[in-house]
Protein backbone atom coordinates (compact mmCIF):
# COMPACT_ATOMS: atom_id res chain seq x y z
CA UNK A 1 0.00 0.00 0.00
CA UNK A 2 2.41 2.43 0.87
CA UNK A 3 4.84 1.19 -1.82
CA UNK A 4 1.71 2.43 -4.18
CA UNK A 5 1.40 5.55 -2.72
CA UNK A 6 5.16 5.99 -3.24
CA UNK A 7 5.09 5.45 -6.51
CA UNK A 8 1.64 7.25 -7.61
CA UNK A 9 3.68 10.19 -5.93
CA UNK A 10 6.72 9.86 -8.28
CA UNK A 11 4.75 9.03 -11.45
CA UNK A 12 2.67 12.75 -10.19
CA UNK A 13 6.05 14.55 -9.87
CA UNK A 14 7.78 13.30 -13.07
CA UNK A 15 3.97 14.49 -14.76
CA UNK A 16 4.27 17.91 -13.42
CA UNK A 17 8.21 18.35 -14.07
CA UNK A 18 7.94 20.40 -17.36
CA UNK A 19 5.49 22.52 -15.71
CA UNK A 20 8.16 23.75 -12.89
CA UNK A 21 10.62 23.96 -15.54
CA UNK A 22 10.42 26.99 -17.82
CA UNK A 23 13.57 26.30 -20.28
CA UNK A 24 12.71 24.54 -23.51
CA UNK A 25 16.07 22.94 -23.18
CA UNK A 26 15.50 21.02 -19.95
CA UNK A 27 12.16 19.53 -20.89
CA UNK A 28 13.14 18.38 -23.97
CA UNK A 29 15.97 16.85 -22.28
CA UNK A 30 12.90 14.99 -19.95
CA UNK A 31 11.30 13.96 -23.17
CA UNK A 32 14.67 12.37 -24.02
CA UNK A 33 15.35 10.80 -20.34
CA UNK A 34 11.75 9.28 -20.73
CA UNK A 35 12.77 8.03 -23.92
CA UNK A 36 15.99 6.58 -23.00
CA UNK A 37 14.28 5.02 -20.33
CA UNK A 38 11.27 3.55 -22.42
CA UNK A 39 13.93 1.57 -24.85
CA UNK A 40 15.82 0.20 -21.43
CA UNK A 41 13.24 -0.85 -19.78
CA UNK A 42 12.04 -3.10 -22.40
CA UNK A 43 15.73 -4.40 -22.92
CA UNK A 44 15.44 -4.87 -18.83
CA UNK A 45 12.49 -7.60 -19.84
CA UNK A 46 14.94 -10.02 -21.74
CA UNK A 47 18.34 -8.42 -20.76
CA UNK A 48 17.78 -7.80 -16.52
CA UNK A 49 14.84 -10.25 -15.53
CA UNK A 50 15.42 -13.09 -18.15
CA UNK A 51 19.13 -12.98 -18.06
CA UNK A 52 20.04 -13.03 -21.84
CA UNK A 53 21.97 -10.22 -22.12
CA UNK A 54 21.40 -8.34 -26.22
CA UNK A 55 23.93 -5.93 -27.17
CA UNK A 56 21.37 -5.80 -30.65
CA UNK A 57 18.32 -3.77 -29.50
CA UNK A 58 18.72 -1.15 -31.87
CA UNK A 59 17.63 -3.20 -34.57
CA UNK A 60 14.04 -3.46 -32.95
CA UNK A 61 14.62 0.47 -31.96
CA UNK A 62 15.67 1.26 -36.16
CA UNK A 63 12.68 -0.77 -37.49
CA UNK A 64 10.23 1.15 -35.55
CA UNK A 65 12.06 4.55 -36.25
CA UNK A 66 12.22 3.50 -39.95
CA UNK A 67 8.88 2.18 -39.95
CA UNK A 68 7.46 5.55 -39.02
CA UNK A 69 9.56 7.47 -41.42
CA UNK A 70 8.19 4.97 -44.39
CA UNK A 71 5.32 4.74 -44.36
CA UNK A 72 5.23 8.55 -44.22
CA UNK A 73 7.80 8.57 -47.46
CA UNK A 74 5.64 6.15 -49.03
CA UNK A 75 2.21 6.41 -48.45
CA UNK A 76 1.85 9.78 -46.84
CA UNK A 77 0.53 8.33 -43.66
CA UNK A 78 1.22 9.97 -40.32
CA UNK A 79 4.61 8.65 -39.05
CA UNK A 80 3.05 6.98 -35.84
CA UNK A 81 0.81 4.98 -38.35
CA UNK A 82 4.09 3.08 -38.83
CA UNK A 83 4.06 1.12 -34.84
CA UNK A 84 2.53 -1.54 -35.99
CA UNK A 85 4.31 -2.15 -39.25
CA UNK A 86 7.58 -1.41 -37.07
CA UNK A 87 6.41 -4.03 -33.99
CA UNK A 88 6.00 -6.90 -37.02
CA UNK A 89 9.33 -6.33 -38.61
CA UNK A 90 10.79 -6.23 -34.75
CA UNK A 91 8.81 -9.51 -33.56
CA UNK A 92 9.84 -11.53 -37.13
CA UNK A 93 13.67 -10.36 -36.62
CA UNK A 94 13.54 -11.48 -32.72
CA UNK A 95 12.08 -14.97 -33.37
CA UNK A 96 15.03 -15.26 -36.12
CA UNK A 97 17.38 -14.19 -33.36
CA UNK A 98 15.73 -15.65 -30.39
CA UNK A 99 14.70 -19.32 -31.77
CA UNK A 100 18.04 -20.64 -32.56
CA UNK A 101 19.67 -19.01 -29.56
CA UNK A 102 18.26 -19.86 -26.67
CA UNK A 103 18.52 -24.03 -26.71
CA UNK A 104 22.15 -22.69 -26.85
CA UNK A 105 24.40 -21.87 -23.50
CA UNK A 106 27.06 -19.40 -23.92
CA UNK A 107 27.47 -16.05 -25.44
CA UNK A 108 25.90 -17.21 -28.70
CA UNK A 109 22.54 -14.93 -27.61
CA UNK A 110 24.44 -11.87 -27.52
CA UNK A 111 26.69 -12.35 -30.29
CA UNK A 112 23.40 -13.57 -32.67
CA UNK A 113 22.18 -10.53 -31.58
CA UNK A 114 25.31 -8.06 -32.42
CA UNK A 115 25.29 -9.89 -35.80
CA UNK A 116 21.74 -9.56 -36.63
CA UNK A 117 22.08 -5.44 -35.92
CA UNK A 118 25.04 -5.71 -38.09
CA UNK A 119 23.59 -7.39 -41.07
CA UNK A 120 20.32 -5.00 -40.80
CA UNK A 121 22.47 -2.10 -40.59
CA UNK A 122 24.36 -2.99 -43.47
CA UNK A 123 21.46 -3.61 -45.76
CA UNK A 124 19.47 -0.71 -44.80
CA UNK A 125 23.21 1.22 -45.62
CA UNK A 126 22.88 0.17 -48.73
CA UNK A 127 19.37 0.25 -49.59
CA UNK A 128 18.04 3.10 -51.40
CA UNK A 129 14.24 2.72 -50.56
CA UNK A 130 15.16 3.51 -47.14
CA UNK A 131 17.48 5.95 -47.79
CA UNK A 132 20.52 4.50 -47.64
CA UNK A 133 23.24 6.27 -45.93
CA UNK A 134 21.75 9.29 -46.11
CA UNK A 135 18.33 8.28 -43.76
CA UNK A 136 15.00 9.08 -44.19
CA UNK A 137 12.98 12.25 -43.14
CA UNK A 138 9.59 13.06 -41.54
CA UNK A 139 7.56 15.90 -42.18
CA UNK A 140 8.73 19.23 -42.42
CA UNK A 141 5.74 20.68 -41.37
CA UNK A 142 2.58 19.20 -39.70
CA UNK A 143 -0.33 18.44 -41.95
CA UNK A 144 -2.32 17.23 -39.34
CA UNK A 145 -2.19 16.93 -35.46
CA UNK A 146 -2.08 13.43 -36.36
CA UNK A 147 1.40 13.91 -37.51
CA UNK A 148 2.24 14.79 -34.10
CA UNK A 149 4.38 17.65 -34.96
CA UNK A 150 4.63 19.86 -31.86
CA UNK A 151 7.15 22.89 -31.03
CA UNK A 152 6.58 22.36 -27.57
CA UNK A 153 8.48 19.31 -26.45
CA UNK A 154 5.79 19.01 -23.24
CA UNK A 155 3.67 17.38 -25.40
CA UNK A 156 5.98 14.34 -26.27
CA UNK A 157 7.13 14.42 -22.25
CA UNK A 158 4.20 13.33 -21.30
CA UNK A 159 3.20 11.14 -24.49
CA UNK A 160 6.26 9.00 -23.88
CA UNK A 161 5.42 9.46 -19.37
CA UNK A 162 1.88 7.59 -20.39
CA UNK A 163 3.92 5.10 -22.86
CA UNK A 164 6.43 4.19 -19.51
CA UNK A 165 3.99 3.72 -17.36
CA UNK A 166 2.07 1.37 -19.39
CA UNK A 167 4.71 -0.99 -19.98
CA UNK A 168 6.35 -0.66 -16.06
CA UNK A 169 2.83 -1.34 -15.28
CA UNK A 170 3.15 -4.38 -17.46
CA UNK A 171 6.31 -5.35 -16.14
CA UNK A 172 5.08 -5.32 -12.64
CA UNK A 173 2.61 -6.98 -13.62
CA UNK A 174 4.39 -9.74 -15.16
CA UNK A 175 6.86 -9.76 -12.32
CA UNK A 176 4.16 -10.66 -9.65
CA UNK A 177 3.04 -13.54 -12.07
CA UNK A 178 3.74 -17.13 -13.41
CA UNK A 179 6.10 -15.41 -15.94
CA UNK A 180 8.50 -13.17 -13.34
CA UNK A 181 9.23 -16.38 -11.39
CA UNK A 182 9.81 -18.11 -14.78
CA UNK A 183 12.03 -15.58 -15.70
CA UNK A 184 13.49 -15.15 -12.26
CA UNK A 185 13.85 -19.00 -12.61
CA UNK A 186 15.78 -19.03 -15.48
CA UNK A 187 17.89 -15.89 -14.99
CA UNK A 188 19.12 -17.61 -11.46
CA UNK A 189 20.18 -21.03 -13.55
CA UNK A 190 18.80 -22.18 -17.24
CA UNK A 191 19.40 -25.79 -15.93
CA UNK A 192 17.54 -25.97 -12.80
CA UNK A 193 14.88 -24.23 -14.09
CA UNK A 194 14.34 -26.36 -17.02
CA UNK A 195 15.22 -29.34 -14.48
CA UNK A 196 12.08 -28.34 -12.27
CA UNK A 197 9.84 -28.32 -15.75
CA UNK A 198 10.04 -24.71 -16.38
CA UNK A 199 9.79 -24.15 -20.25
CA UNK A 200 12.62 -21.98 -20.46
CA UNK A 201 13.15 -21.95 -24.44
CA UNK A 202 9.42 -20.53 -24.75
CA UNK A 203 9.75 -17.87 -21.85
CA UNK A 204 13.19 -16.51 -23.39
CA UNK A 205 10.79 -16.01 -26.18
CA UNK A 206 8.19 -14.25 -25.16
CA UNK A 207 10.22 -11.80 -22.65
CA UNK A 208 12.07 -11.00 -25.97
CA UNK A 209 9.16 -10.91 -28.21
CA UNK A 210 7.71 -8.47 -25.48
CA UNK A 211 10.89 -6.78 -25.27
CA UNK A 212 11.56 -6.28 -29.09
CA UNK A 213 8.02 -4.78 -29.47
CA UNK A 214 8.38 -2.11 -26.68
CA UNK A 215 11.95 -1.27 -28.08
CA UNK A 216 10.10 -0.93 -31.28
CA UNK A 217 7.55 1.51 -30.02
CA UNK A 218 10.13 3.71 -28.61
CA UNK A 219 11.64 3.71 -31.52
CA UNK A 220 8.67 5.24 -33.54
CA UNK A 221 8.09 7.62 -31.18
CA UNK A 222 11.77 8.62 -31.68
CA UNK A 223 10.76 9.21 -35.31
CA UNK A 224 8.07 10.69 -34.68
CA UNK A 225 9.89 13.37 -32.33
CA UNK A 226 13.05 13.71 -34.32
CA UNK A 227 11.65 13.63 -37.50
CA UNK A 228 14.61 11.96 -38.77
CA UNK A 229 16.48 8.36 -39.33
CA UNK A 230 19.86 7.30 -40.40
CA UNK A 231 21.69 3.66 -40.28
CA UNK A 232 23.90 5.60 -37.30
CA UNK A 233 21.23 7.28 -35.24
CA UNK A 234 19.24 4.75 -34.88
CA UNK A 235 20.94 1.22 -35.84
CA UNK A 236 24.46 1.64 -34.33
CA UNK A 237 26.01 -0.07 -32.09
CA UNK A 238 25.77 2.82 -29.70
CA UNK A 239 22.31 2.82 -29.69
CA UNK A 240 22.49 -0.90 -28.17
CA UNK A 241 25.16 -0.21 -25.61
CA UNK A 242 23.47 2.84 -24.62
CA UNK A 243 20.22 0.64 -23.72
CA UNK A 244 22.42 -2.03 -21.65
CA UNK A 245 24.75 0.67 -19.72
CA UNK A 246 20.99 2.50 -18.58
CA UNK A 247 19.72 -0.57 -17.66
CA UNK A 248 23.05 -2.04 -16.14
CA UNK A 249 23.50 1.80 -14.06
CA UNK A 250 20.44 1.83 -12.48
CA UNK A 251 19.64 -2.00 -11.80
CA UNK A 252 19.06 -4.80 -14.44
CA UNK A 253 16.23 -6.78 -13.54
CA UNK A 254 14.74 -4.27 -11.21
CA UNK A 255 11.49 -2.07 -11.79
CA UNK A 256 12.59 1.33 -11.78
CA UNK A 257 16.17 0.59 -12.09
CA UNK A 258 15.91 1.83 -16.24
CA UNK A 259 14.72 4.68 -15.27
CA UNK A 260 16.79 5.82 -12.90
CA UNK A 261 19.89 4.70 -15.09
CA UNK A 262 18.45 7.32 -17.60
CA UNK A 263 17.57 9.97 -15.27
CA UNK A 264 21.33 10.15 -14.66
CA UNK A 265 23.21 8.93 -17.57
CA UNK A 266 21.00 11.23 -20.10
CA UNK A 267 21.48 14.41 -18.83
CA UNK A 268 25.08 14.24 -18.41
CA UNK A 269 25.40 13.15 -21.92
CA UNK A 270 23.32 16.26 -23.18
CA UNK A 271 25.43 18.03 -21.00
CA UNK A 272 28.83 16.88 -22.23
CA UNK A 273 27.04 17.25 -26.01
CA UNK A 274 25.91 20.89 -24.68
CA UNK A 275 29.34 21.71 -23.21
CA UNK A 276 31.90 20.66 -26.05
CA UNK A 277 29.54 20.89 -28.55
CA UNK A 278 30.18 18.88 -32.24
CA UNK A 279 33.34 18.47 -31.48
CA UNK A 280 32.92 16.22 -27.77
CA UNK A 281 30.24 14.16 -29.25
CA UNK A 282 33.11 11.50 -28.46
CA UNK A 283 33.02 12.18 -24.73
CA UNK A 284 29.79 10.17 -24.70
CA UNK A 285 31.94 7.04 -25.84
CA UNK A 286 34.05 7.86 -22.61
CA UNK A 287 31.42 8.32 -20.47
CA UNK A 288 29.51 4.66 -21.27
CA UNK A 289 33.06 3.30 -20.62
CA UNK A 290 33.80 4.69 -17.77
CA UNK A 291 30.26 3.63 -16.39
CA UNK A 292 30.50 0.08 -17.71
CA UNK A 293 34.17 -0.02 -15.73
CA UNK A 294 32.58 1.15 -12.60
CA UNK A 295 29.44 -0.77 -12.26
CA UNK A 296 31.69 -4.32 -13.19
CA UNK A 297 33.89 -3.48 -10.80
CA UNK A 298 32.41 -2.23 -7.99
CA UNK A 299 27.88 -2.87 -8.31
CA UNK A 300 27.36 -5.60 -10.78
CA UNK A 301 23.50 -5.19 -9.55
CA UNK A 302 23.66 -1.14 -10.57
CA UNK A 303 22.57 1.76 -8.03
CA UNK A 304 19.73 -0.49 -6.96
CA UNK A 305 21.79 -2.80 -5.34
CA UNK A 306 23.67 0.15 -3.66
CA UNK A 307 20.18 1.34 -2.62
CA UNK A 308 19.57 -1.89 -1.16
CA UNK A 309 22.73 -1.82 0.59
CA UNK A 310 22.64 1.44 2.15
CA UNK A 311 18.57 0.65 3.38
CA UNK A 312 20.11 -2.18 5.23
CA UNK A 313 22.44 -0.06 6.77
CA UNK A 314 20.43 2.22 7.78
CA UNK A 315 17.74 -0.37 9.33
CA UNK A 316 20.51 -1.81 11.12
CA UNK A 317 22.22 0.98 12.67
CA UNK A 318 19.30 2.31 15.62
CA UNK B 1 50.49 -25.91 -25.17
CA UNK B 2 46.84 -27.09 -24.36
CA UNK B 3 47.11 -30.58 -25.12
CA UNK B 4 50.73 -31.46 -24.01
CA UNK B 5 51.75 -29.36 -20.17
CA UNK B 6 50.32 -29.54 -17.13
CA UNK B 7 49.60 -25.64 -17.54
CA UNK B 8 47.08 -26.45 -20.83
CA UNK B 9 45.24 -29.24 -18.89
CA UNK B 10 45.13 -26.27 -15.63
CA UNK B 11 43.60 -23.96 -18.09
CA UNK B 12 40.83 -26.34 -19.65
CA UNK B 13 39.94 -27.94 -16.27
CA UNK B 14 39.02 -24.45 -15.37
CA UNK B 15 37.47 -23.83 -18.69
CA UNK B 16 35.58 -26.35 -18.31
CA UNK B 17 34.06 -26.11 -14.97
CA UNK B 18 35.18 -23.97 -12.36
CA UNK B 19 34.04 -24.93 -9.58
CA UNK B 20 35.10 -28.69 -10.09
CA UNK B 21 38.85 -27.07 -10.92
CA UNK B 22 38.79 -25.03 -7.26
CA UNK B 23 38.61 -28.77 -5.73
CA UNK B 24 41.44 -30.75 -7.30
CA UNK B 25 43.71 -27.07 -5.80
CA UNK B 26 43.34 -25.14 -9.08
CA UNK B 27 42.91 -21.37 -8.42
CA UNK B 28 40.85 -20.44 -11.36
CA UNK B 29 41.28 -16.46 -11.07
CA UNK B 30 45.37 -16.69 -12.60
CA UNK B 31 44.12 -19.26 -15.21
CA UNK B 32 41.72 -17.06 -16.46
CA UNK B 33 44.10 -14.30 -16.86
CA UNK B 34 46.93 -16.41 -18.35
CA UNK B 35 44.29 -17.32 -20.77
CA UNK B 36 43.21 -12.83 -21.24
CA UNK B 37 46.89 -12.23 -21.28
CA UNK B 38 48.00 -15.36 -24.70
CA UNK B 39 44.61 -14.08 -26.10
CA UNK B 40 45.50 -10.42 -25.58
CA UNK B 41 49.01 -11.12 -26.87
CA UNK B 42 48.04 -12.84 -29.62
CA UNK B 43 45.57 -10.71 -30.76
CA UNK B 44 48.48 -8.17 -30.82
CA UNK B 45 50.83 -9.58 -33.13
CA UNK B 46 47.65 -10.08 -35.56
CA UNK B 47 47.38 -6.28 -34.74
CA UNK B 48 50.93 -5.32 -35.74
CA UNK B 49 50.91 -8.05 -39.18
CA UNK B 50 47.74 -6.35 -40.40
CA UNK B 51 49.75 -2.68 -40.14
CA UNK B 52 52.28 -3.76 -42.42
CA UNK B 53 49.29 -3.79 -45.07
CA UNK B 54 46.46 -2.12 -43.81
CA UNK B 55 45.55 1.41 -43.47
CA UNK B 56 45.21 1.97 -39.73
CA UNK B 57 42.61 4.05 -37.17
CA UNK B 58 41.64 3.26 -33.64
CA UNK B 59 38.37 1.58 -34.34
CA UNK B 60 40.45 -1.08 -36.64
CA UNK B 61 39.85 -3.82 -34.89
CA UNK B 62 36.26 -3.13 -34.03
CA UNK B 63 34.79 -4.91 -37.52
CA UNK B 64 37.08 -7.93 -36.43
CA UNK B 65 36.17 -8.36 -33.02
CA UNK B 66 32.75 -9.91 -34.22
CA UNK B 67 34.03 -11.95 -37.59
CA UNK B 68 36.81 -13.38 -35.05
CA UNK B 69 33.94 -14.69 -32.72
CA UNK B 70 32.10 -16.03 -35.19
CA UNK B 71 35.21 -17.90 -37.01
CA UNK B 72 35.64 -19.31 -33.52
CA UNK B 73 31.94 -21.04 -33.36
CA UNK B 74 32.47 -21.56 -37.13
CA UNK B 75 35.20 -23.96 -35.81
CA UNK B 76 33.97 -25.06 -33.06
CA UNK B 77 34.47 -23.89 -29.49
CA UNK B 78 37.73 -24.95 -27.82
CA UNK B 79 39.17 -26.63 -31.33
CA UNK B 80 42.24 -25.49 -32.23
CA UNK B 81 42.09 -26.73 -35.88
CA UNK B 82 38.78 -26.11 -36.13
CA UNK B 83 39.75 -22.46 -35.27
CA UNK B 84 42.49 -22.60 -38.36
CA UNK B 85 40.30 -24.24 -40.80
CA UNK B 86 37.33 -21.78 -40.16
CA UNK B 87 39.51 -18.52 -40.26
CA UNK B 88 40.64 -19.60 -43.91
CA UNK B 89 37.35 -20.45 -44.76
CA UNK B 90 35.75 -17.46 -43.24
CA UNK B 91 38.93 -15.31 -45.32
CA UNK B 92 38.05 -17.15 -48.45
CA UNK B 93 34.45 -16.42 -48.55
CA UNK B 94 34.94 -12.92 -47.46
CA UNK B 95 37.22 -12.18 -50.23
CA UNK B 96 34.82 -13.97 -53.16
CA UNK B 97 31.58 -12.49 -51.38
CA UNK B 98 33.04 -9.33 -52.03
CA UNK B 99 34.10 -10.49 -55.47
CA UNK B 100 30.52 -11.31 -56.58
CA UNK B 101 28.54 -9.11 -54.70
CA UNK B 102 30.19 -6.33 -53.76
CA UNK B 103 32.59 -4.64 -51.01
CA UNK B 104 29.46 -3.12 -49.02
CA UNK B 105 28.26 -6.75 -48.35
CA UNK B 106 30.95 -9.21 -47.79
CA UNK B 107 30.20 -8.92 -44.15
CA UNK B 108 26.54 -9.29 -44.45
CA UNK B 109 27.17 -12.63 -46.19
CA UNK B 110 29.33 -13.35 -43.18
CA UNK B 111 26.71 -12.40 -40.40
CA UNK B 112 24.10 -14.18 -42.61
CA UNK B 113 26.48 -17.29 -42.79
CA UNK B 114 26.41 -17.07 -38.85
CA UNK B 115 22.90 -16.80 -37.82
CA UNK B 116 22.48 -19.90 -40.48
CA UNK B 117 24.99 -22.11 -38.47
CA UNK B 118 22.79 -21.41 -35.25
CA UNK B 119 20.03 -22.96 -37.20
CA UNK B 120 22.09 -25.93 -38.54
CA UNK B 121 25.29 -26.82 -36.54
CA UNK B 122 25.79 -24.40 -33.22
CA UNK B 123 28.53 -26.35 -32.15
CA UNK B 124 30.33 -25.31 -35.00
CA UNK B 125 32.74 -27.82 -38.09
CA UNK B 126 34.94 -29.43 -35.47
CA UNK B 127 33.53 -28.79 -32.20
CA UNK B 128 31.47 -31.51 -29.96
CA UNK B 129 27.92 -30.75 -29.00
Amino acid sequence: MRAALVVAALFLALAAWPLLVGDVFYQRVGALVLLAAISASAWNLIGGYAGQVSVGHAVYFGAGAYASLMVYNQLGWPPIAGAPLGIAVSLLLATVTGLPTFRLRGHYFSMATIATTELVRLLVTNWELLGAAVGLMGPAVPRSVADLQFNDPRIYYWIFLGVLALLLGLTWAMQRGRMGYYLRAINGSDRAARSLGVPVRRFKLYALLLSATFTSLAGTLYGVMVGFADPDSVLGVLVSVKMVIIAALGGAGTLFGPLIGAVILVPLEEATNAAFGGSGTGITYVVYGAVILLIARFRPGGLAELGHALARRVRRAP
Amino acid sequence: MLTRTMLGSRLLAVSEDRSAAMLVGIRPEPMQALAWALAGASTGIAGALIALFFYISPTVGEALTLIAFITVSLGGFGSVPGALIAGVLIGVIQALSAFWAGAAYQDVVIYALFLLLLWVRPQGLLGQA
